[in-house]
């Protein structure tokens, strides 16, 4: 009962943030210099007559005055409608929905990947000593600070070319997903050991972690039992943004690795300035923040039983 | 001094001598073309060796240094700048118009610092004077964050409080005592943030938005070096070890500050 | 023969100066023994040292630690593992953050009975609410499956009261176990520990820096300076007839409700402030829950004369600390008039208010936080002068010094190199600088070492009479307001309980709130003849 009127509520302070999506991907649209009309009129064949510019103008509607646009934007938006790709003239929502589950399994993967090893090496980090433990520490910030381009390169040459491990391009099978998963997962398993690993090191300096030594706890339970779960918020704030980082980082790895997927669907967009389709990624990212950041937030009031529904992230 | 703050320090000095004096680290000229000594794996002669068109690999990535961290200086210092002066406003006037600066705040921080990059770039169009707008653009939100989080807390310490009763004007309070204590974090935000804007512009260049060849930054000398991964790894490699090592003496540093 | 017997424990932390420099200490099977001691004195480092917990940075360069005919020190981690909480058991400082936020607290009991075997499942449930009922807990079936924040400071040090007697040990280390609580609640929680440790003949180890709690409960009370024992005995014999000049200057330091004020009143007849229907109430306002409203302050009056000192007293949450902030207008009363001098303080703005403020200074609870760490002591006692547009030379800032006994060498020093009573010192000559009528302090000496405690109040009511001050002084403690206090005000829940002279009020009080704050002083045996 109280989680479902928290869920409610939290899904009712989403409808603001989703507005203000669609809000700036319609005024991205008015930014963009050019004619949307004469982008699509502009292929092969003979120049485009006064008539034919009038008539596909009024049938997108940019005859009409600012707001009604706008307004007509929202409306149609709410209906699932964000209309037709300016270069293809498919409509932007099959063109995404094509594409979406193979990224949906690569950042998966990768989500999967990236908690496997960064909880890991941040465990590691706190019960080990030495040489390990210095590596636990250090690998981080080598993973955070290399370029997503460079790693898939990488991988390619020493995989693909050197050992044959692994396709180099494609789609096609779990061996295709390797590298580029690997190459999504990378910074994202030195940022998440990165930070569990400082607030394991905070949360040891706690009065409660002194007073469980104090009952006779040894290193594994005072770590699993009173560590892990008080260090966790701030991470399981941070898996939530690693979901659009992950889809940011197949841009890259989609077009190095020769993909099908939003990332690379994107970045045709912006390259064709084809601006309905980026409009949808737009979107469909505003959707995606919504949704993970309400489990985010469930996820908090699992943790810690003093986050309540009206007092969150404070 | 530890010695990894020693090391950063060190490449970091040698990235500033590209920076500024490149003809003095790297004699040949990055675009000379020189047939006869194409796609030569490293040397005496070339320590990084020779591209498609025999070019002088070690002299481009010297050469490229100056665009890349140019363009990454100019985005985080822009960055700063913007994302203080806006989150010192919401911090300090809160009400509605920190409730509204907030609100667009989150939905910055909704889209991941790329992708919103990458859009910012579909609006202007691709130049390196664009990559910066677009990656400064990017790096403002978390700005705004730590600015305002800083003010609302130094806001609340005691010193803050005797500074009025006793007699400080309200200004004064502001310029003595909140913004010198609010700043450590933010400048150290600031030397993190310089390594995400190099990560980032240098991936914009890799896809193709940054200089025009002949120009080269090292996102698109590694670019340009793709179509020969698995025949000339040199290409792609050297670049990408000069990302990788200027990104992580800035992170080292960005540690060494936060934790002294 | 005794229990444990600490025998040459030498202790240092990053190879520095000794925080231990040859520690001896016996304890006898059922024994209660107070450690007593300042901060800095080595007591949390000896308790720290017999349980084995002390941090990494400590070194342990010397002597051992028998129990039970046992080295602990040659135990090494995984045997110490089984002394723990089963043969000695801690009792920690603050139960805020010594209990894990996120595991109910029934489970943090029953942690003890699972960790050495001694029950498991239900079993280990069942005894612990047992044990949080011997604690004191009321309704400890329903309490054990709440979190800490669900319960009172009282509530969460019983609970881990219980977790320090769920292993059945020999001995309790207990460390400071009431500091962090009000002072009625504080004697609850002690009667019942020592009332537990004696009926089940379990060793108490008492850490403690009030010389009070250690004579009314300790049989053998250990005196700690410098990383040394500098004396011990019978309470009797060491708080009454100490031998050790640093003993005998922390017992005439310790306020107590026999000591008397510490200067002649030189209060006056004139009213200088007069305060009416002062109501404080905050509204938090949260997105979608709609607002919520607390009353912190509610219709409290009372006058202070000029000369005259009024001691607020009260537990926390009764409202003093607001009352101070209102009177110095750091925040804005809701109801209520503050007539000062005549003229209605709660109707000033803007620069009006500001030049107001020469006239009423306020003096901080703590010294560390209430000075910019950026600025020299210098700096930090000029800033008033400049700001009042007053003479704000060297020669004027060495004079201000020079009335706080602050050492002239100190003013170059930011607040991080300063003691904590140097570092009042300069918050004190900051609040005298603009030349005011009346002093707003608030604890002014609560987070300080007595001794330093004892310096900080002469200085005050020294103060008062060379420069004629009204002093409003809101403390938790009766035994300091005593010291200091004309009248005194009893707040409880935001108002005022009960008012009159200190010798009325302290004495023959009429309000239960009042008899049972002065109950719970502890009675220092000591009466020193003024």
């Amino acid at each position: 009962m109280r989680r479902a009127g928290f869920v409610l509520r939290r899904l009712a302070s989403a409808v603001p943030v989703l507005l203000a999506v669609l809000t700036l991907s319609f005024v991205m649209m008015q930014l963009v210099p050019g004619d949307p009309v004469q982008t699509m009129l502009s292929g092969a064949g003979p120049a485009p007559t006064p008539e034919q510019e009038q008539a596909l103008r009024h049938q997108l509607g940019l005859d009409r005055p600012l707001h009604e646009q706008y307004f007509g934007f929202l409306a149609d938006a709410v209906r699932g409608d964000l209309g037709r790709s300016v270069q293809t003239g498919q409509p932007v929502v099959s063109a995404i929905a094509a594409v979406a589950p193979a990224s949906a399994e690569l950042a998966l993967f990768a989500l999967v990947l990236s908690l496997v090893f960064g909880v890991g090496i941040a465990v590691l980090g706190r019960v080990t000593t030495g040489p390990l433990r210095s590596l636990c520490h250090g690998v981080p910030v080598v993973f955070m600070s290399t370029p997503g381009y460079w790693v898939a390169l990488v991988l390619i040459e020493v995989f693909s070319f050197r050992l044959t491990l692994f396709p180099a391009t494609g789609d096609k099978g779990f061996a295709a997903l390797v590298l580029p998963a690997v190459t999504l997962a990378l910074p994202a398993v030195g940022v998440i050991a990165q930070v569990l690993g400082t607030s394991l090191a905070a949360v040891d300096a706690e009065a409660f972690v002194v007073t469980a030594r104090a009952k006779g706890a040894g290193r594994w339970r005072v770590l699993l039992r009173h560590a892990l779960r008080n260090a966790s918020i701030p991470t399981i704030t941070l898996v939530g943004t690693t979901v659009g980082n992950l889809l940011a980082a197949a841009v890259i790895a989609e077009t190095v690795f020769a993909r099908p997927g939003l990332g690379r669907l994107t970045l045709q967009a912006i390259t064709n300035h084809d601006i309905p389709v980026l409009q949808g990624v737009v979107a469909l990212l505003g959707v995606l923040y919504v949704v993970v950041n309400l489990l985010v937030d469930l996820c908090y009031v699992l943790v810690d039983p003093r986050v309540t529904a009206d007092r969150i992230r404070d | 001094m530890r010695p990894g703050v020693v090391l950063s320090l060190l490449v970091l000095a040698f990235v500033a001598l590209c920076v500024t004096v490149p003809g003095l680290l790297a004699s040949t000229p990055p675009d000379r073309i020189d047939p006869l000594v194409m796609l030569e794996p490293p040397s005496f002669a070339h320590p990084f060796g020779t591209d498609q068109l025999g070019r002088d690999v070690f002299s481009r990535v010297v050469h490229g240094a100056r665009m890349s961290v140019l363009v990454a200086l100019a985005a985080a210092t822009t960055s700063l700048v913007v994302g203080a002066l806006v989150g010192l406003v919401s911090g300090l006037l809160g009400g509605w118009l920190d409730a509204l600066l907030m609100r667009a705040v989150d939905v910055l921080l909704a889209f991941p610092a790329l992708l919103s990059a990458l859009a910012v770039i579909g609006i202007l169009g691709s130049s390196p004077v664009n990559v910066a707008v677009a990656v400064a653009a990017a790096g403002i939100a978390p700005f705004c964050r730590v600015v305002r989080a800083q003010v609302l807390h130094v806001r609340t310490r005691p010193f803050v409080a005797a500074a009025t009763v006793s007699g400080v004007r309200p200004t004064a309070v502001l310029v003595r005592h909140i913004i010198p204590n609010a700043a450590g974090p933010v400048l150290t935000l600031a030397l993190m943030s310089l390594g995400v804007a190099l990560l980032a512009s240098s991936s914009l260049s890799f896809l193709g938005f940054g200089p025009r060849p002949p120009d080269a930054d090292w996102g698109t000398l590694a670019s340009s070096g793709r179509d020969y991964v698995g025949t000339a790894w040199w290409l792609t490699a050297f670049p990408g070890v000069m990302v990788v090592c200027t990104t992580l003496a800035v992170t080292a540093l960005h540690r060494a500050v936060a934790r002294p | 023969m005794s229990l444990l017997a600490v025998r040459g424990l030498r202790v240092s932390y990053r190879g520095g100066p000794p925080a231990l420099a040859g520690v001896d200490l016996t304890v006898r099977h059922g024994q209660t023994v107070a450690v007593v001691g300042e901060s800095g004195s080595g007591k949390t480092t000896l308790a720290r040292a017999v349980l084995g917990l002390l941090p990494p940075a400590a070194r342990v360069l010397g002597g051992s630690v028998e129990f039970g005919g046992r080295n602990l020190l040659d135990l090494g981690e995984r045997g110490m593992r089984s002394v723990r909480g089963r043969s000695i058991s801690l009792v920690p400082q603050d139960p805020t953050a010594a209990l894990n936020p996120v595991v109910p607290v029934g489970a943090q009991v029953a942690e003890v009975l699972r960790v050495h075997g001694l029950a498991s499942g239900r079993e280990a449930r069942r005894r612990a609410v047992e044990l949080l009922e011997v604690a004191g807990l009321p309704d400890a079936g329903a309490r054990a499956r709440q979190y800490p924040h669900e319960l009172s400071g009282g509530m969460r040090q019983r609970v881990l009261i219980a977790a320090a007697l769920a292993g059945g040990p020999e001995l309790i280390v207990a460390d400071e176990p009431t500091s962090a609580l009000d002072p009625t609640v504080q004697r609850q929680v002690l009667d019942h520990l020592t009332e537990l440790t004696r009926s089940s003949g379990t060793a108490l180890v008492l850490i403690t820096h009030d010389l009070g709690i250690a004579a009314e409960r300790a049989e053998h009370v250990v005196v700690m300076a410098d990383g040394l024992v500098i004396e011990e005995g019978p309470p009797s014999r060491v708080l009454d007839a100490p031998d050790h000049p640093v003993t005998r200057q922390l017992v005439a330091d310790a306020p107590s409700l026999h000591s008397t004020r510490l200067r002649a009143s030189a209060a006056t007849d004139e009213v200088l402030l007069d305060v009416r229907g002062l109501t404080k109430v905050f509204t938090g306002s949260r997105f979608g829950t709609g607002r919520r409203h607390t009353t912190a302050v509610e219709d409290v009056g009372f006058t202070v004369a000029r000369g005259e000192t009024l001691a607020l007293v009260g537990e926390s949450g009764a409202g003093k600390s607001t009352v101070a902030r209102l009177l110095v207008r750091l925040e804005d009363a809701t109801a209520g008039r503050i007539l000062f001098d005549g003229a209605d303080l709660a109707a000033l703005r803007g620069e009006a208010l500001r030049r107001f403020r020469r006239r009423v200074q306020l003096v901080f609870q703590d010294p560390f936080t209430c000075l910019d760490p950026r600025y020299t002591a210098h700096d930090l006692i000029a800033e008033p002068l400049r700001a009042f547009g007053l003479d704000a030379s060297p020669a004027r800032v060495h004079e201000l010094a020079d009335q706080v006994a602050l050492p002239t060498g100190l003013l170059t020093r930011r607040p991080g190199e300063l003691s904590g009573g140097q570092c009042q010192r300069v918050a004190i000559a900051r609040a005298i600088a603009p030349g005011p009528d009346l002093l707003v302090c608030d604890e002014p000496a609560s987070s300080l070492d007595i001794s330093v405690q004892a310096q900080v109040l002469r200085l005050l009511v020294d103060l008062q009479a060379s420069l004629g001050l009204s002093i409003v002084f809101i403390s938790h403690d009766l035994a300091v307001v005593r010291q200091v206090a004309d009248r005194v005000a009893v707040l409880q829940g935001g108002r005022v309980v009960e008012t009159g002279p200190a010798d009325q009020v302290l004495v023959s009080p009429t309000h239960p709130h009042t008899r049972a704050l002065l109950s719970a002083v502890p009675h220092t045996p000591r009466r020193e003849p003024a």
